[in-house]
């Protein structure tokens, strides 16, 4: 009858479920385990070994020096590894380590209380490395683990193991989670956010591939990485034609013999933009670049926030860009600009390093013959067209005299090997020029409205001065091979490899299937990260002035929250106190057995009869088959009066007999 | 100090004014209540931390966690509460209980939702010292009886009200503390506290009580004996006296009376207060009884004639328990 109980003494200083924590704080950390030095996850799960080791062992206690020791070591290791231990991946590493070190010192109530309370904020440092939706999905894990060590805390009855198995866990902490959603929702919806980070912290050493701020030809390029993606274009009415996507990000004007580097450029004053011009409405989502400068459609004339357009219409954001961003831009790609160029930036643009002399030399004496500046550069590029210029992504490297090597020896390259040369030979001819990076082309996700460019789109271009015209685009690279502009979607792929004699062709419109299944993934990604990820301040207001409350104040936001919330809480309130006298499914059968005997034996029996009464007055009547409801009524009183609760096993027995009871009469 | 010693007892009374009373009591929600543990509290600061953070690095993902966090903690108000309603208590079978001696109450607790109830705290509110009750935690299964024993120690005899009951818990996450208040309203029979009378006859004739008591010096030379303590007796009745004296172990017990039957009366303990009287007859009928001896009673008004057995008992104990009581304030 007694059942198992604890003072409250006993209760606050009982062995604590080691088990349930130390399953919740290393599901807390396992995503952390992908981003953390190697040594550190062995020390973890080393300590929370012993610990769990020494809990089962009553005598045993670790050591105070121990703990001390191991601390320390722990600190300085991550010293040693990160040289600090301030910034993202030290920081985390550190936490990481002492997080899992804190089961060490773990033995009171209010030990574990904190130890599972940090848990959550550890889970967000998770979130600073990954934010798929694999890891949103995996969140749930953890915080059900770390719930379930909470309960464990405080439940009693340790020995009935029932309550302890994986379902009854999920089913009776899903509930709470599954009540929390909505309240999450209101809370993300609503909850006022800020335009900028509270403050900046230090970046993370991660290198970061894609369009660098300088441009070396001579060296091995980074273009392996075909697949990853650099951004995505969404334009509010129909794009622009394929051969106009060039997407400027830098223009690199300083050439020292060996890399092309950009000089600083100062903020554009105005626009000379008329009405006639011909405009793009877009919005860029680009991946984080370490960078400042923003992706805009050639020539951009128009950009979003605090950020703002230079002198070399290249788009610069005073922040670096650490984050996926997202932003709307304008562009009008027929754009003149620079048509006056002052003597000292002409000279400028002019200005070329010693060396690459023979290359100098042949611009010179092929300069003289042409009347202007445009004839000369189209037999360039006619040149470049109809002589043995290869596009490879393998050219030889040089050390010296890069563009003497390229243009007049090897003549193979990729595009910044192009580039150069072209503003090299303008340079030496008299005519400005300067190399522009970026990306050229996309792939359209033929299932939305939204252009995907990756890094394999990135390309090197040059302007040229011109007079009376301005700085004019030109792409070497494309007179290789017309085709390559006018190409289809996959055109990068295509184009490029077709090129390579070294590589086997593999032509990607065969992989239908797959390339949907790409496309489908990529959609969803988009959706995650257009609708979790990039939820700031912009789109939060986008979706509220959908619902009728553009303008909104924060302060009325939050009244919202208040209300949604209270709204909410109190409808589950209610229903959960609703006063009713639930009648158990059993005590249900039982009268259900009473009525069906009423038309069976033909008296009324009273209502609240009891069980023992009905025995007696069956083991009277005629009914056939009387042990059968004897042993029914017998387990049921057991049931019902008995001291201690029967299992569940049992219940369910006299369930299942009385069910077949009543139906038998059916 | 005292100024706030008044304000505790007031609240403490306001808290709980609302309680239901009964034999079967089932809370109500005007007297339970509901409030962050300091886990709770250190819980809504890291959750302040985990949106700074969030805010900081503009991280969808630690916003959509924090808040899921907010909402089970709401959620977690509701059902930290629910868990504590929805219990019948009622008391369940009654003991002997004596006065200023430790006794045992029994309370019933069945969950008349079926749902389980997990670590239940229930306690008298009087042992509600600096902040912490000493209550007794159980888990209500969801079906069939639980029951608790506490430790009760009664103040005076007689027809007793239980003091008012609380019952607590912090399940599941112990971020919110519920508790409760309610009060049983079958009185408890309280039996008089036993107390030994004093001891003049033994052989070595103590001097202790002879001063004050000589005098009124009453029962006979054979009313108590020694006999050598047998393993398993009750320590209390050891003569620690004789034991001081070097003499072992021995249990103070009625000489045998052959054929002579025990009768206790009021008159023997004369010139003693009126509580004390009680006591000694209160233990004497003990005593006798322990040893399945035949005795009577009479105290003033009452008389009850020679019997034994525990029927005889109850009926003893219980006019002994009842005598005067009601003047007893």
């Amino acid at each position: 009858m007694n059942a198992q109980s604890l003072t409250q003494q006993q209760l606050v200083s009982r062995p604590l479920p080691l088990k349930e924590i130390i399953v919740a704080q290393q599901l807390v950390l396992f995503p952390l385990y992908f981003f953390i030095p190697f040594w550190i996850i062995l020390l973890n799960l080393l300590v929370s070994g012993t610990v769990f080791w020494a809990s089962q062992k009553n005598e045993f206690r670790v050591p105070r020096w121990f703990k001390v020791a191991i601390t320390t070591a722990a600190v300085l290791g991550v010293f040693i590894a990160f040289r600090k231990i301030s910034g993202r991946d030290a920081g985390v590493a550190l936490i990481s380590a002492m997080y899992g070190l804190k089961i060490l010192e773990t033995y009171k109530l209010r030990d574990a209380h904190l130890l599972l309370n940090l848990g959550f904020f550890m889970l967000v440092a998770g979130f600073l490395f990954n934010q798929d939706p694999l890891i949103a999905v995996y969140q749930f894990v953890p915080v059900i683990a770390l719930l379930n060590a909470y309960t464990s805390l405080y439940r009693v009855n340790t020995d009935d193991k029932s309550g302890f198995s994986l379902r009854s866990i999920l089913s009776s902490l899903g509930k709470y989670l599954l009540l929390a959603i909505p309240l999450m929702l209101i809370l993300f919806v609503f909850f006022p956010r800020l335009a900028g980070p509270l403050w900046r912290m230090p970046g993370s050493s991660e290198a970061v591939s894609g369009i660098s701020d300088t441009m070396s030809p001579g060296e091995i390029s980074s273009l392996q990485l075909f697949d990853k993606i650099a951004f995505r274009a969404t334009f509010e009415s129909s794009p622009p034609n394929e051969n106009d996507l060039y997407w400027r990000v830098l223009s690199l004007d300083k050439f020292d013999g060996m890399a092309w580097t950009r000089e600083g450029a100062n903020p554009l004053n105005q626009i000379p933009l008329t009405e006639q011009q011909i405009k793009f409405d877009y919005t860029i989502t680009m991946e984080e670049t370490q960078r400042n400068f923003l992706i805009s459609l050639d020539r951009p004339v128009k950009t979003q926030g605090r950020s703002f357009i230079l002198e070399d219409f290249t788009v610069y954001s005073p922040f670096r860009i650490i984050d996926r961003l997202r932003y709307s831009m304008q562009s009008a790609p027929n754009l003149e600009i620079g048509t006056r160029l002052s003597s000292p930036k002409k000279e400028f643009y002019l200005s070329l390093p010693e060396g690459n002399e023979m290359t100098k030399n042949w611009s010179i004496v092929e300069r003289e013959k042409y009347s202007d500046d445009r004839a000369f550069i189209n037999s360039v590029l006619t040149r470049i067209n109809q002589q043995e210029y290869f596009y490879t992504l393998s050219p030889p490297s040089f050390d010296e005299d890069i563009v003497d090597n390229f243009w007049l020896g090897a003549q193979r390259g990729f595009c910044e090997h192009y580039a150069s040369a072209l503003v090299f030979i303008a340079r030496a001819a008299g005519i400005p020029a300067r190399v522009v990076v970026g990306y050229q082309g996309g792939e359209k996700n033929p299932l939305s409205d939204y252009w995907i460019v990756r890094y394999a789109n990135a390309h090197a271009w040059t302007e040229l001065w011109f007079e009376g015209e301005g700085w004019v685009r030109l792409d070497p690279t494309a007179a290789i091979a017309e085709e390559r502009v006018e190409s289809e979607l996959l055109s990068d792929y295509s184009q490029r490899l077709s090129l390579f004699d070294e590589f086997s062709v593999v032509n990607l419109d065969d992989l239908g299937m797959l390339k949907q299944i790409e496309y489908w993934v990529d959609q969803m990604n988009t959706n995650w990260n257009d609708w979790v990820l990039d939820f700031n301040r912009q789109r939060q207001s986008n979706l509220l002035s959908k619902l009728g409350l553009s303008g909104i104040k924060p302060q009325q936001m939050i009244g919202i929250i208040f209300v949604a919330i209270s709204v909410f809480v109190l409808v589950i309130a209610i229903r959960s106190f609703r006063k009713r006298d639930v009648l158990s499914p059993y005590d249900r059968e039982f009268t259900k057995l009473l009525s069906k005997l009423n038309k069976a034996l033909g008296v009324e029996l009273p209502k609240n009869i009891g069980p023992y009464k009905l025995l007696n007055i069956i083991s009277q009547s005629s009914l056939e088959d009387k042990s059968k409801y004897k042993n029914l009524l017998e387990s049921y009183i057991q049931y019902r009066y008995a001291e201690k609760p029967s299992s569940a096993n049992n219940r369910r027995k006299v369930l299942t007999s009385f069910k077949r009871l009543n139906g038998y009469f059916s | 100090m005292k100024l706030t010693a008044t304000i505790q007892q007031q609240t403490r009374k306001w808290f709980g004014s609302r309680m239901p009373v009964g034999d079967k009591v089932r809370l109500n929600q005007n007297s339970s209540y509901i409030w962050p543990t300091k886990s709770g509290y250190m819980l809504s600061v890291i959750v302040i931390l985990m949106l700074v953070g969030a805010t900081n690095y503009q991280n969808n993902l630690a916003f959509l966690l924090t808040f899921l966090l907010v909402g089970v903690g709401l959620v977690t108000i509701i059902y930290t509460y629910k868990n504590l309603q929805n219990i019948e208590f009622c008391e369940g079978q009654p003991t002997e209980l004596f006065a200023k001696q430790s006794g045992v109450i029994s309370i019933t607790l069945n969950s008349y939702n079926h749902e389980n109830h997990a670590s239940i705290g229930i306690g008298w509110d009087s042992g509600y010292k600096k902040g912490v009750a000493n209550l007794i935690y159980v888990d209500v299964a969801s079906h069939g009886l639980t029951s608790v024993n506490l430790t009760f120690i009664p103040e005076k005899r007689g027809q007793q009200e239980l003091p008012r009951m609380m019952v607590s818990s912090v399940f599941p996450f112990g971020w919110f503390r519920t508790w409760a208040y309610f009060g049983l309203a079958r009185k408890v029979l309280v039996y008089p506290h036993p107390i030994e009378p004093p001891q003049r006859f033994e052989v070595s004739g103590g001097d202790e009580m002879e001063s004050e008591q000589g005098k009124k010096s009453v029962g006979n030379e054979d009313f108590y004996g020694l006999k050598s303590y047998q393993a398993g007796e009750s320590l209390s009745r050891i003569d620690w006296k004789s034991f001081a004296r070097e003499r072992g172990l021995h249990v103070r017990e009625f000489a045998s009376v052959q054929g002579n039957e025990l009768s206790f009366r009021w008159e023997e303990f004369e010139g003693f207060p009126e509580e004390a009287r009680v006591s000694f007859l209160t233990y004497m009928v003990l005593q006798a009884s322990h040893q399945n001896l035949a005795y009577s009673l009479s105290i003033p008004g009452q008389h009850i004639g020679f019997d034994e057995g525990d029927v005889h008992r109850k009926k003893c104990l219980t006019s002994l328990a009842l005598f005067n009581s009601t003047g007893m304030g």
